[in-house]
């Protein structure tokens, strides 16, 4: 089976990671969208660990607090 | 393999044939002929009594022996740095038992008032509350900034001041074209448009026949739901994890602490059996829950962690403010030719303060531009609140439809019909303007002699279909007859309990009091969460088909007992009797006592559905009365004539109760709620129920809802959701019947006595 890899860090969230369906899972993080609020499942904050912004563009593997994703 | 049906669909007088391919094993859907019992009526809570007489159990009322009290200890300052923290005197407080950091290492940030910097357990609250203060924190203060227009300033303080480099590049990321830049405080613009650029958009709009042209202002709104935010979390041993939560998706949140904790998923059980309310703010762990969680794990005992109001104030999420550039223009006969809107809002710290989409998706203009860009200040978190953007956007756009009615000399409501063409919309405008006597509205504007002016205005909802696929409905049949329907969907107070009942009881010909109901816990399979107003659309297919394949088995145990095939069995008031010969019948307990093995139970999921997609427009109309005090300005929004629609209503008693609840809080958004922060201190200034003044019993208007019928035959119910367009046009539409009242036009909400009164000098 084909792996598709997110370059988002899997600690990303937003309210649309708990509404997508299983098999679009990973949309919410690519999806454009002005009203979508982020947070880091680490800090429960709008600062990831290295104390820097959350937001998709920002939360990638250039951080030292990036984990990957993987899905299957 | 599949099935071919033909169903009766589209608004309840005008429905039409359709052709429909269903998969072999599903019910019929439901269409417009179908004479239901229970579904499209009007069902009482099943656990209205439990409610209003305190025996339903909510996370706030949740005891458990041993149980200990948490409590965070919070910044005092809006912007400051956490050099280090000494827990020695909360440690030797009575009763504490844990204190433990927000973050793993110091030193970190702080960026709000109420930032959440450590947390305490304690025997009791008080204990609590008491040791919390003793915790010794040592800040470097920063500058901050906490007023939209001053954090847009060139020069004004940084909330995020640290810059990430950004390696990624278009090749990259999927979705390269989110990357938004930022200078400043401000991020963006996300940019939206529709045949006309930048440079193009102006000239567009002044090349009109009509322009209307503004700026809108709208504040930030706290959720302030009636149960607060928290969890109490026990560790059931070093593996296993048990959280009782007030969240909105009980299933997301049991993967948010498997993965925070390192768990298996299965370890984790989350339990949501009565809920307060969310509004879009209770989703994930939380800052609580994980605090919780910890402490738990380091007492061994559980840990109850509830945000008290001031806590719920400061961070637990609101409707980010808005500035909002609008620009319309429209032809002789009122269609709209060119939009533009530039919006600058501000959801403290985080993201998500755009109010475009209501520009983008209500109205079918061919030239439009929009930008949106957030602005942070050093205030707590925006979330999620029912309709995003919606109502924000909404007060402004239908306002400058007024605008341009007036001009034009048109009534409001035909420049509305002039610009749609959306079957559902001009149905309920019809229902509308006839509950409302709209037709007798002296088009004349502050046509009133005295002190006390009345008028009338209407705006339009704007909302969207979404569900999720893959939940699994349970439903097992026991030897004595009873039925019982199993998922952990959470109630959110909408109702959805109820409504999973109706369904099992009217696909099995039973008594709605024979189905026990069984929801908020993980553990009964995942349910949709309780956003995007998508509870009832996601999961009342499943259900349904659960029911139905539970129907199917009763068939084959009833069949032999009657000496016919399984097809031939019907089932009625309770009753199994072969179809066309209802005088012969046997007890549904009859034939459930013939059950092999003495129980059954049927899975069915939720799959996609048969055609369309997730982007189906939800309508809604609503007109508005009010009286206007030109001597005080208080305005008394006397009457709100609402329609509605949501695909096939389920329970129009609580779909009713919802757009009501709609109502209210656009009411307290449009007139009240104001979350206030001293420019000096950072700190919020009515972090209460007493100053956070929110619509009372006295400040209710008379309330008319209907929900019209509207058949889809997408999928086996045909329902959809209500909880966010109910509130979407509230405060354009009564700030549109202030303008008829006075002829001021009020830009800024929320709508309070000294504006009004600014306005009319």
């Amino acid at each position: 089976m084909e792996k598709t890899v997110i370059s988002h860090c899997r600690y990303l969230r937003t309210k649309m990671a708990y509404l997508a369906d299983e098999e679009d899972s990973h949309m919410w993080r690519t999806n454009k969208s002005s009203t979508a609020n982020y947070w880091c499942l680490c800090t429960m904050g709008a600062a990831g660990p290295d104390d820097n912004l959350v937001v998709p563009e920002r939360c990638q593997a250039s951080r030292s607090c990036y984990k990957e994703i993987d899905l299957v | 393999m599949t099935k071919d049906v033909r169903i009766q669909v589209g608004v309840a007088d005008n429905l039409q044939e359709m052709a429909l391919k269903v998969p072999k094993n599903d019910p019929r859907p439901w269409d417009g002929n179908d004479q239901l019992k229970y579904i499209g009526g009007r069902t009482t809570r099943l656990d209205g009594v439990a409610k209003v007489t305190g025996a339903a159990k909510y996370t706030f009322d949740m005891r458990l022996p041993g149980m200990l009290y948490g409590k965070f200890a919070r910044s005092p300052y809006p912007a400051a740095v956490v050099k280090s923290i000494d827990y020695s005197k909360a440690l030797k407080a009575p009763g504490v038992k844990a204190v433990l950091p927000m973050q793993e290492k110091l030193p970190f940030s702080v960026r709000f008032v109420g930032q959440e910097v450590a947390g305490v357990a304690a025997k009791t609250l008080n204990q609590a509350e008491e040791a919390a203060k003793l915790i010794e924190i040592e800040y470097e203060v920063k500058n901050f900034t906490v007023k939209l227009d001053d954090a847009m300033k060139e020069n004004a303080p940084l909330v995020w001041d640290v810059q990430v480099k950004e390696e990624a590049s278009a090749g990259d990321i999927p979705g390269q074209e989110n990357t938004l830049p930022q200078v400043g405080n401000i991020r963006g613009p996300n940019v939206s448009a529709r045949n006309a650029t930048k440079e193009e958009i102006d000239s567009l709009v002044n090349a009109s026949y009509v322009t209307s042209e503004g700026v809108y202002r709208t504040q930030v709104q706290t959720h302030s739901a009636m149960e607060t935010h928290g969890v109490v979390a026990k560790w059931d041993d070093d593996k296993h994890l048990t959280v009782w939560a007030s969240t909105q998706s009980t299933f997301r949140t049991r993967k948010d602490f498997a993965e925070r904790f390192e768990l298996p998923e299965a370890n984790v059980r989350v339990i949501t059996e009565h809920m307060g309310g969310g509004f879009g703010a209770k989703f994930g762990a939380d800052t609580f829950g994980v605090m919780a969680a910890k402490l738990s794990k380091v007492t061994q005992a559980p840990v109850f962690f509830m945000l008290d109001r001031k806590e719920e104030h400061w961070a637990g999420g609101n409707r980010p403010s808005s500035l909002q550039n609008v620009r319309l223009g429209a032809n002789k006969e009122g269609k709209l030719e060119a939009i533009k809107m530039l919006c600058h809002g501000s959801a403290g710290i985080g993201t998500g303060s755009g109010t475009g989409n209501p520009f983008k998706n209500l109205y079918p203009c061919e030239k439009l531009y929009v930008e949106e860009s957030d602005v942070f200040t050093n205030a707590g978190m925006g979330r999620a609140f029912r309709a995003p953007g919606h109502p924000q956007g909404i007060f402004a756009l239908e306002q400058g439809m007024d605008d341009l009615a007036y001009q034009l000399g048109l009534d409001p409501l035909e420049i509305r019909r002039r610009n749609t063409s959306h079957e559902v919309r001009l149905k309920e405008y019809e229902i509308g303007a006839k509950k409302f006597g709209w037709s007798q509205r002296n088009p004349k504007v502050a046509a009133d002699s005295g002190p006390i002016k009345r008028g009338v205005g209407m705006a339009n909802s704007v909302w969207y279909y979404f569900y999720g696929t893959g939940f699994p409905a349970t439903i097992q049949v026991n030897s004595d007859g009873s039925v019982e329907i199993m998922n952990g969907v959470q109630d959110i107070g909408t109702g959805i309990r109820t409504v999973l009942a109706m369904i099992v009881a009217e696909e099995l010909g039973l008594d709605i009091s024979e189905v026990k109901v069984k929801i908020g816990d993980s553990d009964l399979g995942a349910g949709p969460a309780s956003g995007g107003s998508q509870t009832t659309g996601g999961i009342t297919p499943a259900v349904r088909k659960a029911a139905y394949l539970a129907k199917q088995k009763m068939r084959e145990v009833a069949a032999p007992l009657f000496g016919v095939s399984p097809e031939q069995i019907g089932f009625e008031n309770g009753r199994a009797h072969v179809l066309g010969d209802p005088s012969t019948s046997l007890g549904w307990q009859q034939v459930a006592s013939r059950i092999p093995g003495g129980q059954f139970k049927v899975v069915a999921e939720r799959k996609k559905d048969y055609f369309g997609n997730q982007f189906q427009i939800i309508c809604g109309v609503q007109f508005a009365e009010v009286e206007v005090d030109t001597q005080t300005g208080v305005v008394k929004v006397k009457r709100v004539v609402a329609v509605h629609d949501c695909g096939r209503p389920m329970n129009r008693l609580t779909l009713e109760s919802q757009i009501n609840g709609g109502i209210i809080q656009g009411v307290s958004y449009a007139l009240f709620e104001n979350r206030l922060l001293d420019r000096n201190t950072g700190h919020m200034v009515n972090p209460n129920l007493e100053q956070y003044k929110i619509a009372g019993s006295m400040d209710i208007p008379e309330i008319d809802s209907t929900v019209i019928d509207v058949f889809k035959g997408h999928n086996s119910t045909s329902a959809m959701g209500i909880g966010e367009p109910a509130t979407v046009p509230t405060a354009g539409a009564i700030a549109n019947a202030i303008y008829h009242a006075t002829g001021a036009r009020i830009y800024d909400l929320p709508m309070t006595p000294d504006k009004i009164l600014a306005a009319l000098a």
